[in-house]
């Protein structure tokens, strides 16, 4: 059962980043990087909040977030100067950067060793200590999450994202800006981002800097290209697939040392197929030129 | 001390370098921002690990078979998965995502293979040399001399009558397929030629400090970081990105902390990107026009 649930958590984890991460790539057409950067970030914040500033749990995430919210600017700005492998570039550079800096900004982060003792959720004086009730408040958060960016893209402001990713001069014709919107969708991602550390960090109740590494970044924005650009149920989808994979590989019995890399060998033959013959990903609705 | 530095800053630039003009000539050829390409440089240097093992006394059979096994990797990877997204017209960021794949599954299969330790294997090259003093490590000598020999080499290919050709694909492609030029066999030839450069500098490294298989990713970006600094299409460009990169991240190790070198060069490539995108020797357009 408490296999079972921890595959639910990561589950709902992984759903958070990847609709954050769809909103970037799928929605906006930016194919960052730096997606682990906001989720480290997010969770480093909370993590601090919650160990060494004594902060209550709904403080801790909202800190994050409001953190993340400003935290992203490089990234705007990237998206605002910059295009295609150029924005790339500059996302991956400024994820290797935070990571430099959690990992080396020893007296605040604790460097390599990380941050220990992370308590667990305590929402109106309830504690979410057992597995299953740890489980169902993410799982909640993960629903009103999903319904925020169900909401979101039914809005117009959606329908801008999309044009500035198909036809930003177009939209400049329209006299909207393009910079306005692609700020807002970096801040958007980057604040949701933040969520998925905060529960990452809870979960643990340990974190270091090993876990938003560039190769983290490199996954989540995988997910999103197999499970589908600029659909909700791409994400949904990206992001079970990768979380149940290594666990149907563990029912056919390969000995762990061995299925850690199986898994990443399989990952990565499909994320090749995917962008060799189907680029727009299992349930996507657009595709990168 | 300082001349230590300088000396420490030619091997490890000149080494950066071959990875960095063999990125170069792929990524300008194929279009393709290949990070696989730290998997065949970490392909070759465990290449090398298992003929040693195998055929360890034949001489050089095990560095030209190395040689060959990163020429058939590379010659597979065009074939199966750039060339085909080439024929499709995929974009730069696609074609970035595919080669990641590539590196993933290359680097898992060798960690699969050959575990996740540091591998080491000893050249056997004698004691340390005290030259005005300076300490030369006999395989930093080996370094020096094969990496300064083969960049030498590049440069000299270059200028050749045929490398023009290959001038031509990189500046216009269509054009040059037009005029008859085929640029599916210098794509080609490019990979092979590159790779080879990657998995020479893997196997100059494994003899100095052993190779582990996530030893490729670093390097690749430091290469890559080099050639957007160097200019596009600048091969002396790239060179000369190397060794300032490389003392870049000398000089950070010496006097602040190994760990940092990694974030200050990517801070160098956004402040590039930003703020000079045609990189530091070349003074052609803008590439990426706002």
């Amino acid at each position: 059962m408490n296999y079972l649930l921890h595959i639910l958590i990561m589950c709902e984890t992984y759903l958070i980043l990847a609709l954050a991460m769809n909103l970037l790539a799928g929605y906006s057409g930016l194919l960052s990087l730096t997606q682990a950067a906001f989720y480290g970030l997010g969770a480093y914040v909370a993590a601090l909040l919650l160990t060494q500033a004594g902060a209550s749990f709904p403080i801790a995430l909202l800190g994050a977030i409001a953190f993340n919210l400003i935290a992203c600017l490089p990234v705007v700005w990237f998206a605002v100067r910059l295009r295609d492998l150029f924005f790339v570039l500059a996302t991956l550079a400024w994820q290797i950067i935070v990571f430099a800096i959690l990992y080396n900004w020893t007296s605040f982060t604790n460097g390599p060793f990380g941050i220990i003792g992370i308590p667990k959720p305590e929402l109106f004086g309830v504690s979410f200590n057992s597995l299953s009730s740890f489980a169902l408040l993410e799982g909640i958060t993960t629903v009103l999450v999903l319904v925020f960016f169900i909401g979101l893209h039914r809005t117009p402001l959606s329908r801008c994202f999309q044009g500035v990713r198909d036809d930003p001069l177009a939209m400049m014709s329209f006299g909207k800006n393009p910079a306005y919107f692609k700020t807002i969708a970096v801040v958007i991602s980057s604040g949701v981002s933040a969520i998925a550390g905060v529960f990452f960090a809870a979960y643990f109740s340990f974190i270091d800097p090993t876990s938003f590494t560039l190769d983290e970044s490199i996954l989540i924005l995988s997910i999103v290209l197999i499970g589908g650009l600029g659909t909700i149920k791409g994400s949904i989808a990206g992001a079970l697939f990768y979380v149940l994979l290594p666990e149907l590989l563990r029912f056919v019995d390969i000995p762990d040392a061995v299925a850690a890399n199986l898994r990443m060998m399989i990952y990565a033959t499909v994320l090749i197929l995917v962008v060799m013959y189907r680029p727009h990903g299992f349930f996507g609705k657009f595709r990168f030129e | 001390m300082y001349a230590q530095l300088v000396f420490n800053t030619l091997v490890s630039g000149l080494l950066l370098a071959l990875v960095a003009v063999g990125f170069n000539l792929i990524f300008n050829t194929t279009k393709v921002f290949h990070l696989a390409h730290g998997a065949l440089y970490v392909t070759g240097a465990y290449a090398l690990l298992q003929f040693e093992a195998l055929f360890s006394d034949f001489g050089f059979l095990p560095l030209v078979g190395s040689l060959v096994v990163v020429a058939i990797i590379a010659l597979v990877i065009e074939k199966l998965v750039y060339q085909p997204l080439a024929n499709r017209k995929a974009g730069q960021a696609i074609t970035l995502i595919s080669s990641i794949g590539v590196y993933l599954f290359l680097i898992n299969l060798i960690a699969l293979l050959y575990g996740n330790e540091t591998k080491y294997i000893d050249p056997a090259l004698g004691s340390s040399l005290l030259f005005a003093g300076l300490t030369i490590a006999p395989v930093q000598l080996l370094q020096l001399v094969t990496a300064s020999c083969l960049i030498v080499g590049i440069l000299i290919l270059s200028k050749t009558q045929w490398f023009l050709k290959v001038r031509a694909m990189i500046s216009e492609e269509t054009v040059a397929s037009v005029l008859g030029v085929n640029t599916k066999a210098i794509r080609l030839w490019m990979m092979i030629l590159g790779s080879m450069l990657a998995g020479i500098a893997a196997i100059l490294q494994l003899y100095d400090t052993g190779m582990d298989p996530q030893r490729g990713m670093a390097i690749t970006l430091s290469a890559a970081v080099a050639v957007i600094i160097g200019g596009q299409g600048s091969i002396s460009g790239t060179i000369l990105a190397s060794l300032l990169i490389a003392f870049l991240q000398t000089t950070t190790e010496w006097f602040i902390s190994a760990q940092w070198k990694e974030g200050l060069t990517f801070l160098l490539l956004i402040a590039v990107i930003l703020w000079r995108t045609e990189g530091i020797v070349s003074f052609k357009m803008r590439v990426e026009e706002k």
